[in-house]
């Protein structure tokens, strides 16, 4: 895609770009970030309330099983005549009827996202449980660590919004092949109701697993307890509950939505995401720091999501969304905040929960490479787009005028693509050495605070032979401050 | 253990408190009519949640404790990835045709019995010598 851009238009047909971006969206989306951030919770949750496994085990499993098949359907939609899926990530009607996305490819897409989608209700349904159901004596809610906080509300969000996109894609399928069910009156506008209140909380499902993580990084490399736990706790149940109510701010150019109501609640998130950052910086303040490979990703998410999150009450605003709508502000709006934040902290937290999977610690020297060429590559590749997106180039076109000069930026963009890739494959060769290393990093390499790292790494099948008192949300650092108050 | 329920009531709380502040908002009448799906959707959220919430709570003073029940190893059971590739099979048949759609029935039946047989064996395991 990048290669398109930067050669004004030169390397795939029109056609093969619209199936390009769309798979982009949907791989990312529905195959990568989300099902990464379930599967984080899956692995961790258990571990820090000190669980033995995960509850309804079969249903978990059940729910692999269908992010696989969803994943095999969705992209063998390239394997037919007409090509995968070309109607973007939302498959809008009438966009995505049969008429304008006839062939197999689209109906392929379908099932394989009501499958995906299926399968992520499934694990959050087995994560929320976990957490609420399956904890060691000890553990009350509000000893619960940040991450496994996040989690739940991840799990909220995924519980009572996603079924509705199932809803949506049974009624676009039954559209394609019997008609007369999205058409006519708000039928299309009434499909996009029901795809946004799935796609603005899921943008929260892949932001609210790495602000945990990051939680749980920088309470350990400032070698503090977490900063106004209590309040974190409360911001992230009313952030999760106000990110359900903002849907249709997606909407706000059609016309058909209530967009006062809806102003007013995207511009409110600013009040919880404030007290969260605020918690967070407060931590690493007079904290004595460790610039670990995974606390620079951390800060790394800090900072770049910052830029998303300032971006978006711009978005959150009618009037200023009526001349910003379609363009390439809002592409990389959401790439700052979905890329340049949610990916830091996935990175963060791979860097940091790497040694508990493993029993392996991943190289610092190789594992800043991979930061600094990140920070590099993806501020080179989506910066410009703010600068685009106010010159007026719109999202999705696979060729522009050379009169408008856009080709400079778009070449500098796909510089940082290479970029990216290039620190990925930094990061793929950290893992390979690291796993062929025989240094084995420890129960506890990092002088962590929650429960995962009171057991082996990795952790047996039971995860725990025994369990520390849990007096706090931080009993490893309570044990410690006990052990250091009883020395002489 | 016994406040589980009280994260989705309280979550469930807020969303009805969101959808009744939506509602005077929604009640003007655009150009296009009421916007009726929009607080019919948060409403429907808000009402899941709070129920999923009592239900929760209810189970909860019946079974005090949770976690004392015979461990699964669920990776290992093949039934249930036949189970749901039976099903997702069945599902894409729906477009492609009955041949895919009897397949996948065929699979499903498999794996559902192979489910009922693991579930009796996790029986007899539990029974005492």
């Amino acid at each position: 895609m990048r290669s398109q851009l930067a050669a004004d238009g030169g390397v795939v047909s029109q056609n093969t770009y619209n199936q390009l971006f769309t798979m982009h969206g949907s791989t990312m989306i529905y195959l990568f970030v989300v099902p990464l951030a379930l599967a984080a919770g899956l692995y961790f949750v258990p571990l820090q309330v000190g669980a033995a496994e995960v509850a309804g085990p079969r249903l978990a499993l059940a729910g692999l099983w269908l992010l696989v098949a969803g994943g095999v359907s969705m992209w063998s939609g390239f394997l037919t005549s007409g090509g995968a899926a070309s109607a973007s990530w939302w498959g809008f009607d009438p966009l995505s009827d049969s008429i304008h996305s006839p062939g197999s490819g689209m109906e392929l897409w379908i099932f394989g996202v009501m499958m995906v989608t299926a399968g992520q209700i499934l694990w959050a349904g087995c994560i929320l449980l976990t957490a609420l159901r399956r904890r060691a004596p000890g553990m009350t809610l509000m000893r619960m660590p940040v991450f496994t906080w996040s989690m739940v509300v991840t799990c909220l969000l995924t519980v009572f919004a996603f079924p509705a996109l199932i809803v949506a894609l049974c009624l676009l399928w039954a559209q394609r092949h019997f008609g007369g069910v999205l058409t006519g009156g708000l039928g299309a506008v009434d499909y996009q109701q029901l795809f946004w209140f799935y796609g603005h909380p899921v943008v929260y499902v892949m932001f609210f697993p790495f602000v945990g993580m990051v939680g749980e990084i920088v309470a350990t490399f400032s070698g503090r307890r977490f900063f106004g736990y209590n309040a974190f706790i409360v911001a992230l149940l009313c952030f999760a509950g106000l990110s359900m109510t903002v849907w249709a701010h997606h909407m706000f150019t059609m016309g058909q939505a209530t967009n006062k109501y809806f102003s007013l609640t995207s511009t409110a998130l600013v009040v919880p995401a404030g007290i969260e950052y605020l918690d967070l910086l407060a931590t690493l303040w007079g904290g004595r720091l460790r610039f670990t490979t995974a606390f620079l990703f951390a800060l790394g998410f800090i900072v770049q999501f910052l830029v998303g999150g300032l971006t978006g009450i711009i978005l959150a605003s009618p009037p200023l969304d009526y001349g910003l709508n379609m363009s390439y502000f809002v592409v990389a709006h959401f790439h700052y905040t979905i890329f340049a934040g949610s990916a830091f902290g996935l990175f963060g937290g791979i860097y940091y929960w790497f040694p508990k999977l493993t029993g392996r610690m991943l190289g610092e020297r190789l594992g800043k490479a991979h930061f600094w060429l990140m920070v590099i590559g993806t501020n080179l590749t989506f910066f410009p787009m703010f600068i685009l997106g106010t010159d007026g180039m719109t999202r999705r076109i696979a060729s522009y005028p050379a009169s408008t000069g856009w080709q400079t930026l778009n070449v500098l963009e796909t510089v940082g693509a290479g970029v990216i890739a290039l620190s990925v494959l930094v990061f793929l060769v950290n893992v390979l050495v690291s796993l062929r290393s025989s240094e084995h990093a420890g129960d506890d390499p990092w002088g962590a605070q929650t429960l995962e790292w009171a057991t082996s790494s990795p952790p047996p099948r039971h995860n725990f032979h025994t369990l520390p008192p849990i007096r706090s949300y931080a009993p490893l650092l309570d044990l410690r401050d006990a052990r250091e108050r009883a020395m002489p | 253990m016994k406040r589980a329920g009280i994260v989705l009531v309280a979550w469930g709380a807020w969303l009805g408190m969101m959808t009744a502040v939506m509602v005077p908002f929604a009640s003007i009448r655009g150009p296009f009519g009421l916007h009726a799906v929009e607080p019919i959707m948060l409403g429907g959220a808000a009402g899941a949640c709070l129920l999923a919430g009592v239900v929760l709570w209810r189970l909860e003073s019946r079974t005090a404790k949770g976690d004392e029940r015979p461990r699964v190893i669920a990776e290992e059971s093949l039934a249930s990835g036949a189970l749901v590739c039976g099903l997702c099979l069945a599902l894409v048949g729906a477009g492609f045709g009955l041949w895919l759609i009897l397949m996948g029935a065929g699979l499903t039946a498999l794996g559902g019995g192979g489910l009922v047989r693991e579930a009796r064996a996790r029986k007899r395991e539990a029974e005492p010598r």
